[in-house]
């Protein structure tokens, strides 16, 4: 499958990061589920999904996020989002109560730090080389 | 005794004069010798008069002439020369007399049967050159004198002289005649190999060789078959004589009839009488033709049809006819292949230019768009000029413009490539200047060494903002609703395919209500003996005060820079109009996912011309969007896979109503419960209502409310 070009994968501190950007609306988010989906490795301790360059969620962007916080804590993993304190989407998520499943944070390594402080130390996996 | 001599001489010189008359000079070589034979018998008294005349071999004589000896021409005899008395007289070069003819030796029998006595025969003799013999003899036993040998040696030498004298005549003559057969042959041929010919059109031409071939071989009727593209059938394309025919549309199957035999034989066939021959090709009998000749159209050892004639009386063609009837079936071979390639051309030139331009042009509320593409003159190749636009993912408007440098084929077949890569490249969302530089990589893949300028601009209709990136192509012009247009400052750029890693820098620009953005390509500003800034300016006077259809625009520019002249290059021209929406918004969208894009961007734009600030127009979007995604997965029944928005603006209200018509279904899940909460939490005001032929959301905020968070 080709890479969605609004989409890219980081790793930060041993956690995987998923970077989107644009507008994410109800013809995006099937691909934006799909390719979550995939995010995820068994041994990963969670997900941080970086919101930051989001300048449009609609209710199926919230749900896909739902969705995945669902299925990372049936696997007893993580999900925290990035999610700038001034913005629409931020408006959006409070509105539909995401933060009651998913932690919110202003900017990717208050994530990374929140992560990292929950994750037990025998989950610590080195950054690959070039990333 | 005397006076017989006397009289006898007398005569002799008036008939020596009579035999070197001028008047002989200007007869043909029978003619002269049966005036000889007369005039010789004028001039000394005998019974019998004979001319023979060395063969070309020189070694036998043969009888031309006689009088009272006609059945030695007649038999057509040979005579050696050296034998016989006329053989003799030839080998030795001297008169001979005969006193006996009954007592002589190897004599002509035919001397005998006549009953001659006596003989007297002289050698004909020019410049010591031997003619031939001619000889005189008398029934009677009267013996021939030596003045008698003397005269008739004087006769035999003026009759030499004349008789070579029509030997060049006649040689002259027939050389004459000769020149003017190969001139009328020549005359024939030109009227079939006529350069004039050429510039007619194939039907035009047909006809014309047709006709001609009628004339010169006079025939009655004239015919083209060609070969259908199954090689099974011949049809007939052009008639002479024949033209019933080719309002029947006459066919007939290769080895059937006498086309069909041409045809598969591949040679020339010629009938000399059609109830002899063993043809059964009903149309030609009903049409009374006796004689036929057909020779098969090849180019390159490929049978493409059949010329055929024929003609009403028996005749005998000749191999010159047949020669002739083949000249005219290559030039119309050579034509008919020219013509049909032209004709495939065309049509694959066709097929990519319909393939190559978009089939429709993007529709949107506020945005209107415009375009044209026109071919390089007649008999110019094929160009590698493009236009494309089409509406993105995210509702924008891709707007592209490109010249693959170089003519032909191969240039339109790039183009084409590179018109479906930047389709593709930029419905995946990916940005001008991003786009510009992977078509780069893509063209430097395809085919090293070409190059092409280009140019994409994305339009956002909600704030008529222009973000465009530039390969060295001439810059779009911007005319505003008032005021002079203007072009897009772009910064210099190499043509695509050049450099490895360019870099296209994206400039953006704003268009604002009633602004046209006009993109084309250099075909339209570059015109011979003009530099390219006279023509820029051109442009720039022309553009001003743009009609506001910019299809219209695209016409006025093709009528105003380029006219009727026919153009070396190939054009295209892109125009966008942004318009100011109706205050009462209302539009119809397909009721699919790509929609809700188009119905944000659209709203947008009606929203800041409402005067909404930029936060509250992004909540009223979010929330209005989620009606839309609602009436979207209502559209199950594609009877009617639409949904209409209308957007209006009461006082400081805005009311938006989204409606389907699709079936209801309950919800699933808490997807269209979140939804719902944030219409409400967006919005003043959410009113749902639900019927079993659709549902209608209807949304109201008041404009200048705090936002919501």
């Amino acid at each position: 499958m080709t890479p969605l070009p609004y989409l890219r994968f980081e790793r930060h501190d041993g956690i995987p990061v998923v970077l989107l950007d644009g507008e994410i609306d109800i013809a995006k988010a099937p691909d934006v589920r799909a390719e979550l989906a995939g995010a995820v490795a068994n041994e990963d301790f969670g997900l941080i999904v970086d919101l930051s360059e989001v300048t449009y969620l609609d209710s199926s962007g919230v749900t896909v996020l739902f969705e995945l916080a669902d299925r990372l804590h049936s696997r007893q993993q993580e999900l925290a989002a990035v999610v700038p304190s001034d913005a629409l989407i931020r408006r959006v998520l409070e509105l539909v109560n995401l933060e009651t499943v998913v932690p919110l944070h202003s900017d990717l390594t208050e994530a990374v730090a929140h992560l990292r402080a929950l994750a037990p130390d025998d989950s610590e996996v080195p950054d690959p080389p070039l990333a | 005794m005397t006076s017989a001599r006397v009289e006898g001489s007398g005569r002799g010189l008036r008939g020596l004069q009579r035999v070197t008359d001028a008047a002989l000079s200007h007869l043909s070589l029978d003619d002269l010798l049966q005036e000889l034979l007369e005039r010789v018998t004028e001039v000394i008294e005998v019974d019998t008069v004979a001319i023979l005349l060395l063969s070309d071999d020189g070694r036998a004589l043969e009888p031309r002439a006689a009088k009272g000896l006609e059945e030695e021409v007649e038999r057509g005899v040979r005579i050696p020369v050296g034998q016989g008395f006329a053989g003799r007289i030839a080998a030795e070069g001297r008169p001979v007399i005969v006193d006996d003819v009954e007592q002589a030796e190897l004599v002509n029998p035919l001397f005998r049967e006549k009953g001659l006595h006596t003989l007297l025969g002289v050698p004909l003799l020019v410049e010591g050159q031997s003619l031939g013999v001619l000889h005189v003899g008398r029934l009677e036993s009267r013996p021939f004198s030596a003045d008698e040998a003397n005269l008739l040696q004087h006769v035999g030498d003026r009759a030499a002289m004349a008789i070579s004298h029509a030997h060049l005549y006649d040689a002259e003559r027939q050389a004459r005649e000769l020149a003017e057969a190969s001139l009328e042959r020549l005359a024939r041929l030109q009227r079939i190999t006529d350069a004039a010919l050429a510039h007619l059109a194939l039907d035009d031409l047909l006809d014309e060789l047709l006709q001609r071939m009628k004339e010169i071989l006079h025939v009655d009727t004239a015919a083209i078959l060609l070969l259908e593209d199954d090689g099974r059938t011949l049809e007939a394309r052009a008639a002479k004589g024949l033209e019933e025919w080719l309002e029947r549309g006459f066919r007939i199957p290769v080895g059937r009839g006498f086309a069909g035999r041409i045809a598969s034989q591949r040679r020339a066939v010629v009938i000399d009488d059609v109830d002899q021959a063993d043809i059964r090709d009903p149309l030609l009998r009903d049409r009374g033709l006796r004689s036929l000749m057909g020779v098969p159209l090849l180019v390159s050892g490929e049978v493409l049809g059949v010329l055929h004639v024929g003609s009403l009386e028996s005749r005998n063609f000749s191999h010159e006819d047949a020669d002739l009837l083949q000249l005219a079936a290559d030039r119309s071979a050579m034509a008919i292949r020219a013509a049909r390639r032209f004709e495939q051309e065309h049509e694959v030139a066709k097929t990519l230019q319909s393939s190559l331009l978009p089939a429709a042009l993007p529709e949107m509320p506020g945005v209107t768009v415009g375009a044209r593409y026109l071919p390089a003159g007649v008999g110019a190749q094929l160009g590698g000029d493009w236009y494309d636009a089409f509406q993105l993912p995210d509702g924008k408007l891709g707007l592209v413009i490109g010249d693959v440098v170089g003519h032909g084929l191969s240039a339109a077949a790039l183009m084409g490539q590179l018109r479906n890569a930047v389709r593709a490249y930029a419905l995946e969302g990916a940005a001008p200047g991003d786009v510009a530089e992977r078509i780069n990589r893509l063209l430097r893949e395809l085919e090293r060494g070409r190059s092409a300028t280009f140019l994409y601009a994305v339009l956002d209709p909600d704030c008529d903002e222009v973000v465009i990136a530039s390969a060295a192509h001439p810059p779009p012009l911007l005319a505003p609703a008032d005021g002079e247009p203007r072009f897009v400052e772009l910064p210099a750029s190499v043509p695509l395919g050049v450099t490895r890693r360019p870099s296209y820098t994206e400039v953006t620009d704003k268009l604002g209500t009633g602004a046209t953005l006009l993109l084309y390509t250099d075909g339209l500003v570059e015109r011979r003996g003009e530099d390219l800034q006279q023509g820029l300016s051109r442009l720039q006077q022309v553009a001003a005060n743009p009609p506001e259809d910019p299809q219209e625009l695209c016409d006025m520019l093709q009528e105003e820079m380029l006219g009727h002249t026919a153009s070396a290059d190939d054009t295209a021209l892109l125009a966008v109009r942004s318009m100011a929406l109706d205050e009462r918004l209302r539009m119809l969208l397909p009721a699919e996912p790509e929609s809700a894009a188009t119905f944000r961007r659209v709203l947008g734009r009606w929203l800041s011309q409402a005067g909404a600030a930029s936060a509250e127009s992004d909540e009223i979007k979010l929330a209005c969007s989620e009606a839309c995604a609602n009436a979207i997965e209502h559209a199950y029944s594609p009877a009617r896979a639409v949904f209409e928005v209308e957007a209006v603006r009461d006082d400081g209200d805005v009311t938006v109503t989204v409606r389907d018509w699709g079936q209801w279904r309950a919800q699933r899940g808490e997807f269209r419960g979140r939804g719902l909460l944030l219409m409400k939490g967006l919005m003043d005001n959410v009113d749902v209502r639900q019927t079993p032929h659709g549902s209608t959301v209807r949304l109201t905020r008041k404009l200048g409310r705090q936002a919501v968070a």
